[in-house]
């Protein structure tokens, strides 16, 4: 009997094995019939030039896979099941280092990467798993990512079905450094940070998730910056950070020197979606933000998801709002948050008061009910596209910032973490901030 | 309600009044069966050509007054048994003559070694003489008892045995059976002596609640395990003893009707219906498999039908209940035997609940409140069973059956939820955030179990027997249809209430879940006797084989409303959806086969001398596990397999000092194998914590010490007290561990837990009243390991030992420390009593019972001090029958939870810590979690007996 049962269990293992050959690790993975396509193990420095992924592509642990200013990698995902909707999984240090004039574009073909389908998830995103010591993306483009993921994913991270995020890392002792990129078009949340020491800066995000979900969202075991990044069109908040998860280490991460603009509005639930939202005992100091039209202002939730207030500071935040319910629910107005608000920061006490003077955008294009049902048009509400968001001269918003705080984390290894600026937003009449 | 108590009782005492008589001549004895002294309850003994009758009362006694002088023939009758015909002189000499009479079975033909099959053990007196000549510590519940109880389900009639309590299902109804306070995975289920599969999804325990009780001989408790057993129960075994075919023509049938008090009278409320024949039993993965490329199916509306979720509040029908029973023996020498029984049971039943959702306070481990939930139940059960044993004896020295046992229950349950979030949004009562969720759900389970059986007696003194056994357990849990709404409420000006437009939240999320449990078994048995008057001893051997495989399937689509943001206006065929997963989430992570396999042996022997009884022996078991699940090969554990051995002994001592008393010891070692799911190493990141399987989860070894002594005095009266004590070995619980700087929730083993209690049973009957009442102190403790949070301070950096480059001072962090506590489900406190009134001769049965649920734990928390326990209960049912003249007809009337007994919940912490003053939190010293009311179930309806 116990014989027949280890050759019946040998063979369920050979058969295991013998359907992930040809480097494939999900077993229902379509034959692709297109041979050039890279997919599976890789590592070392991919080299400028085109490529189509066609299946999941893993960084194994111990390995460094770098990609070099110019690629491209077009993911051949259809976002409808986890087997079509290719990922990259990192078990090891991923690189991908593209430059101002040559950038790194992970998106996917250009007949579906349009604005109408910004929420399809038609691939899986670059999944990094607790072995990885390291993560850096720079001057990288990231679109159309959230396709479901399924048994092979990040077990634990998501249930089978979910949303997939462009962006995880989940090694407290690693490093995980996003700078100088531009994420556009997500399912849920675009970055998830779960453990590790971080640095966010200098970014763009737009139109990340279909109805939820944050830009980026941090939970306990991570310490870094969230600055110098511009964010506009998020579902729920550009940034949210809570020390839940487990971790005996306290989610610690500075969000200074943003711009947030028309964020929160595709979250349908009462109470959720804005612009920064520190919850659950997450402590950080909050800075020079520049809080543009976004459905509600700071919020340090209150109740039982008290953040830790004793070593959360804030201020010298900018809120403007263009209709009278968005001056109503900044700061203290809002339940449901115990933040008030600070000598220091600028806040419009009446609809459209106190104009930040951007270069290029109008703060009373939009009304209110375009903001609230801000699905179509999209383009204009919820992408960058050619504005130009850089204070005039005479904006309210210059000089008004804070700089004498250290920031928790300072520097970062092939990263470049930038101080506070005495400006408010992601650009600085001093040169520090936003590239694009 | 004490009132009520009072009316009660002062009914017995009129009737004890009004039935005494006032006799001339008196004649009055007893009625027993000559082979095995059990009084025979019910037996008419009559003069005849008189009108002069009586019938046997509990205690086997009979008594006919107002006789004239004379000589009289006495005919004394009883189904079964040969009729007896005595002539007797009434004088006013001796004025009230006294004997007994002495009855033979009427099928006397064969060796008792082999019809030992053939009594009758559905009687009370069967029951108490089993458990007075066990060899082990046992306890027994007859059919006669279950039916004249209020109690439907077995679950119900469980509880009423001594030391054991119940875990309620949602209904408030019970499900799991807790032994001597040890937690349904410590305890195992037998049909007919084998051992059943579990239509549960991941674990090995059965739901009781799936039984009707009136497919019962009888229930048996064991207490002590024998090596002839399986070995793996440490707090006891349930044996569900099926009918069995009767020597004579047995027909037997009820039909009753009732309802659940909440939805009749003046505080009702309507059920809320939905149409279940919308829900599709497979998932769409399953009705349209994937293509032989592996391209999956892509799912479109037409596969949700929006019926699912659409609600309609109605007055339901009133219960159904109904059943019989057939069976008979053929043939010239009786040798073939048959019976079917069958039961149904439609109720309608529902709960109305209030529950708070707790956290955890990261700068103090206090208990707070993220939102409170008011939740409605309605719920439409269908209970069905069916139950058939042919028996074959193809001559005196061999016997063949065949047990066929189905039963079958289906849930269909509407929930709706509103969700108060306490936190945020809130400024003060009457404000907030409001979650509103609508869910439709079906639930089906199944057991099936075929067992072949033959018994064998090769020689005079060899008897064989085995058995092959085929069982089935399947649970399907079908397009479960969750539509999850948000608004907000708020005050205005006023102080009015406000309701705002009600949206869409994310994802309406539509699952598809069912799992099966598959096994095969095969048991042989070896009986040798030997020895002589003063001595005698038998030898057992016999072997096992078992072999179960069990499946799991997953399917879950989210919906999402396209655009988000569209107002619900009740009706969501307005609605634009989107579906977010086409092809489904065909196989969870968490999905796996596996196989077990357990292979075991024993070797004991009884011997009896003089009034000492031993019986001692050894049982092997081994077991072989391995899985299958779908993560990827890459992960650790995806696949494996685990095997071990064990050896129970076990030591069965019983002294009989006279015929009405027993003295027993007994030792026995035993296991716990661990739940399916608890070994496969999955990964899932909650809100709180990371949870985690474990591979290397050992499973529980137990040593069991029991002492008690036993009194059975006349007819059905006894008295049972005994004392036990358990040291647990490696016990299982779900605990936090850290690993590195993150906290995971693992099911772990936890060293060494002790459990000992005091148990007393009493049944006593004076005349027609009798009383049963049992009594179980125990107690038990177990140290595990819990979270605090806590902000870090320069004194604790020394005294945890804090890495000061990880974790800072002033930082929010957490730690874990170890906590004594009992185990989870074990009440200190349990007691039963029912007060008993039978008259045989007017045909009245009635009873009053009440159980006694002490506080015990319900949740254990991952976080020191926040465990939550369950308030004590005291439920209260009351059963009543009238035998209808003589035609064989029953009229009774039944109701159940009398009292309206509330579940409620509570954390050991002051309330008065609670900031934003909660709702109904009516005691300072501790927060209320969770109230459940379930209201009050009447039953009637009419027996029919041939």
């Amino acid at each position: 009997m116990l014989t027949l049962q280890k050759l019946f269990v040998l063979l369920l293992l050979i058969g295991a094995i013998a359907s992930c050959s040809d480097d494939k690790k999900n077993p229902v993975n379509p034959t692709p019939t297109d041979t050039t396509g890279i997919s599976g193990n890789q590592e070392g420095t991919l080299k400028a030039g085109t490529y189509r992924v066609t299946g999941d592509i893993v960084v194994p642990e111990g390995k460094t896979w770098t990609l070099e200013a110019g690629v491209t990698l077009l993911f051949q995902g259809d976002g409808q099941t986890v087997a079509t909707s290719p990922e990259v999984r990192v078990l090891g240090t991923f690189r991908s280092l593209g430059t101002k004039d040559k950038p790194v574009v992970l998106t996917v073909p250009s007949n579906l990467a349009t604005i109408e389908n910004y929420d399809r998830g038609y691939w899986g995103g670059i999944q990094g798993f607790e072995t990885s010591p390291e993560m850096t993306i720079k001057w990288t483009k990231i679109t159309h990512v959230g396709g479901p993921a399924g048994p092979n994913s990040y077990v634990g991270v998501y249930e089978d079905g979910d949303p997939r995020y462009a962006v995880v890392y989940n090694n407290v002792n690693g490093n995980v450094v996003i700078e100088d990129s531009y994420i556009s078009g997500t399912a849920d949340d675009a970055v998830r940070f779960l453990g590790g020491k971080c640095s966010f800066s200098r970014n763009i995000v737009e139109m990340q998730g279909s109805s939820g979900g944050e830009c980026v969202n941090i939970k306990s075991g991570v310490v870094g910056v969230i600055a110098y990044n511009l964010f506009i069109g998020a579902a729920t908040n550009g940034a949210k950070t809570s020390n839940s998860g487990g971790s005996t280490v306290q989610c610690n991460v500075d969000i200074y020197n943003n711009t947030f603009v028309n964020c929160g509005y595709r979250r349908t639930k009462a109470g959720r979606g804005g612009s920064i939202n520190i919850e659950a005992g997450a402590r950080g100091q909050i800075y020079n933000n520049l809080i543009v039209n976004c459905r509600y202002g700071l919020r340090l939730v209150s109740g039982s998801d008290l953040p830790d207030t004793a070593n959360t500071k804030y201020g010298n935040n900018f809120f403007y709002g263009s209709f009278p319910s968005l001056v109503a629910d900044f700061l203290a107005a809002t339940p449901g948050s115990v933040s008030v608000q600070q000598a220091s920061d600028v806040m419009s006490q009446t609809p459209g008061a106190n104009d930040p003077m951007f270069v290029n955008y109008n703060v009373m294009a939009f009304t209110e009910d375009q903001l609230r049902t801000s699905f179509s048009p999209f383009a204009g509400i919820n992408t960058y596209s050619s504005y130009n968001f850089r204070l005039k001269t005479g904006s309210p918003a210059i000089g008004k910032g804070k700089t004498n705080f250290t920031p928790a984390l300072t520097s970062i290894p092939n990263g470049t973490i930038e101080g506070p600026s005495a400006d408010i937003g992601c650009y600085s009449t001093d040169g520090k901030g936003l590239k694009y | 309600m004490k009132y009520f108590f009072l009316f009660v009782v002062s009914i017995f005492v009129v009737f004890v009044v009004s039935f005494q008589g006032i006799s001339a001549q008196t004649f009055r004895g007893k009625v027993t069966d000559k082979l095995s002294n059990e009084s025979l309850i019910g037996a008419t003994v009559s003069l005849r050509n008189t009108k002069f009758g009586a019938k046997a009362g509990l205690d086997g006694r009979f008594r006919i007054t107002g006789i004239p002088n004379g000589t009289y023939t006495v005919v004394v009758r009883y189904i079964g048994y040969q009729t007896i015909e005595q002539s007797i002189i009434i004088s006013p000499t001796s004025d009230s003559a006294r004997v007994n009479f002495a009855m033979l079975p009427s099928q006397l033909k064969r060796d008792q070694v082999v019809v030992e099959g053939r009594k009758n053990l559905s009687t009370e007196a069967s029951a108490r003489t089993s458990v007075q000549n066990s060899p082990t510590v046992l306890n027994i519940v007859s059919a006669k008892t279950i039916e004249v109880s209020p109690d439907i389900q077995v679950a119900q009639v469980i509880q009423r045995v001594s030391g054991v309590s119940i875990e309620r299902n949602q209904n408030g109804d019970g499900q799991y059976a807790i032994v001597r306070g040890m937690d349904k995975r410590y305890n195992y289920t037998l049909i007919n002596g084998v051992k059943i599969p579990s239509p549960d999804n991941s674990n090995r325990y059965i739901p009781l609640d799936i039984f009707p009780a009136e497919l019962l001989d009888r229930l048996e408790v064991t207490k002590a395990l024998t090596p002839d057993m399986e070995g793996d129960a440490i707090g006891g075994v349930v044996n569900l003893v099926m009918k069995n075919a009767p020597e004579y023509f047995l027909f037997k049938a009820n039909a009753s009707t009732g309802a659940n008090l909440q939805y009749f009278g003046p505080n009702s409320r309507k059920f809320q219906e939905f149409n279940t024949s919308v829900q599709s039993h497979l998932s769409p993965n399953q009705i349209n498999p994937p293509a032989p490329d592996g391209t999956r199916y892509q799912a479109t509306m037409a596969d949700f039908p929006l019926e699912a979720s659409k609600f309609s509040p109605v007055t339901p029908m009133p219960n159904l209940l109904a059943g019989f029973t057939i069976g008979n023996r053929f043939g010239e020498q009786k040798e073939f035997g048959a019976i079917l029984a069958t039961s149904y049971q439609s109720q309608f039943l529902g709960t109305t609940s209030h529950l708070f959702t707790t956290d955890v306070n990261r700068e103090n481990n206090s208990t707070a409140f993220n939102s409170v939930l008011g939740r409605e139940f309605s719920v439409h059960q269908i209970r069905s069973g069916l139950h058939s044993k042919l028996d074959y004896e193809f001559s005196p020295l061999n016997k063949i059956s065949l047990y066929n046992a189905y039963v079958r229950l289906v849930d269909q349950q509407s929930r709706f939820i509103t969700d108060t979030n306490l936190a945020r949004n809130r400024v003060g009562s009457g404000e907030g955030t409001v979650a509103i969720e609508y869910r439709s759900r079906q639930q089906i389970q199944n057991i099936y179990n075929g067992t072949l059986q033959g018994i064998h007696l090769l020689q005079e003194n060899l008897k064989f027997d085995w058995s092959t056994v085929y069982s089935i357990a399947t649970n399907n849990d079908p397009d479960m249809a969750t539509l999850q709404l948000t608004t907000e409420s708020k005050l205005d000006s006023n102080g009015n209430h406000r309701d705002l437009p009600i949206f869409y939240d994310q994802d309406y999320l539509r699952r598809w879940t069912s799992n099966s449990d598959r096994d095969i078994a095969s048991y042989a048995n070896l009986l040798y006797t030997t020895g002589d008057e003063e001595m005698s001893i038998d030898y057992k051997i016999g072997g096992m084989v078992r072999l179960k495989a069990r499946e799991n399937i997953f399917d879950r689509y989210l919906i999402r409303p396209n655009p988000s943001n569209q107002e619900y206006t009740g009706d969501l065929t307005q609605t634009t959806f989107r579906i977010f997963n086409p092809a489904g989430s065909n196989r969870n992570a968490l999905n796996y086969t596996i196989d077990e396999n357990v292979f075991a042996g024993y070797a004991q022997s009884k011997i009896q001398f003089g009034n000492y009884q031993i019986l001692a022996g050894v049982r092997f078991e081994h077991t072989a596990l391995s899985w299958i699940t779908e993560s990827d090969a890459s992960i650790p554990g995806a696949t494996g397999d685990r095997s071990y051995s064990d050896l129970l002994p076990s030591l069965h001592f019983k002294y009989m000092p006279t015929k009405q008393i027993n003295w027993r010891a007994n030792y026995f070692r035993s296991i716990s194998r661990p739940g399916f799911f608890e070994v496969i190493p999955y990964n899932i990141f909650e809100e709180d914590y990371r949870q985690q399987g474990n591979p290397n989860l050992n499973r529980v070894t137990a040593d069991n010490v029991d002492i008690r002594f036993e009194f059975f005095p006349e007819a059905l009266d006894q008295i049972l007290l005994g004392v036990f004590y358990k040291r647990i070995q490696d016990p299982i619980e779900r605990a936090l561990q850290v690993q590195g700087t993150s906290i995971a929730m693992t099911t772990q083993n936890f060293g060494v837990a002790t459990n000992y209690g005091i148990e007393a049973d009493f049944t006593k009957y004076i005349n027609k009243f009798g009383i049963r009442a049992n009594y179980t102190y125990t107690n038990s403790s177990i140290t595990t390991d819990k979270s605090i949070r806590y902000r870090v301070t320069e004194a604790d950096v020394v005294k945890f030992n804090i890495d000061t480059t990880v974790i800072k001072v002033g930082s929010l962090s957490e730690r874990i420390e170890s906590q004594t506590r009992p185990l989870q489900g074990q009440s200190a406190h349990i007691g039963n009593i029912s007060l008993l009134y039978k008259d045989i001769e007017a045909g009245w049965d009635i009873q009053l019972s009440g159980i006694l649920t002490g506080e015990r734990l319900a949740i254990i928390s991952p976080f020191k001090d926040n465990d939550e326990w369950e308030r004590t209960t005291l439920q209260v049912d009351i059963s009543i029958e009238k035998e209808l003249s003589d035609i064989g007809l029953t009229f009774f009337f039944k109701a159940r939870n009398l009292l309206d007994t509330p579940l409620e919940h509570f954390i050991k912490q002051p309330s008065t810590n609670l900031i934003g003053n909660p709702p109904l939190q009516d005691n300072p010293d501790r927060i209320l979690v969770r109230r459940d009311l379930y209201n009050r179930t009447v039953q009637l309806g009419l027996r029919y007996t041939l």
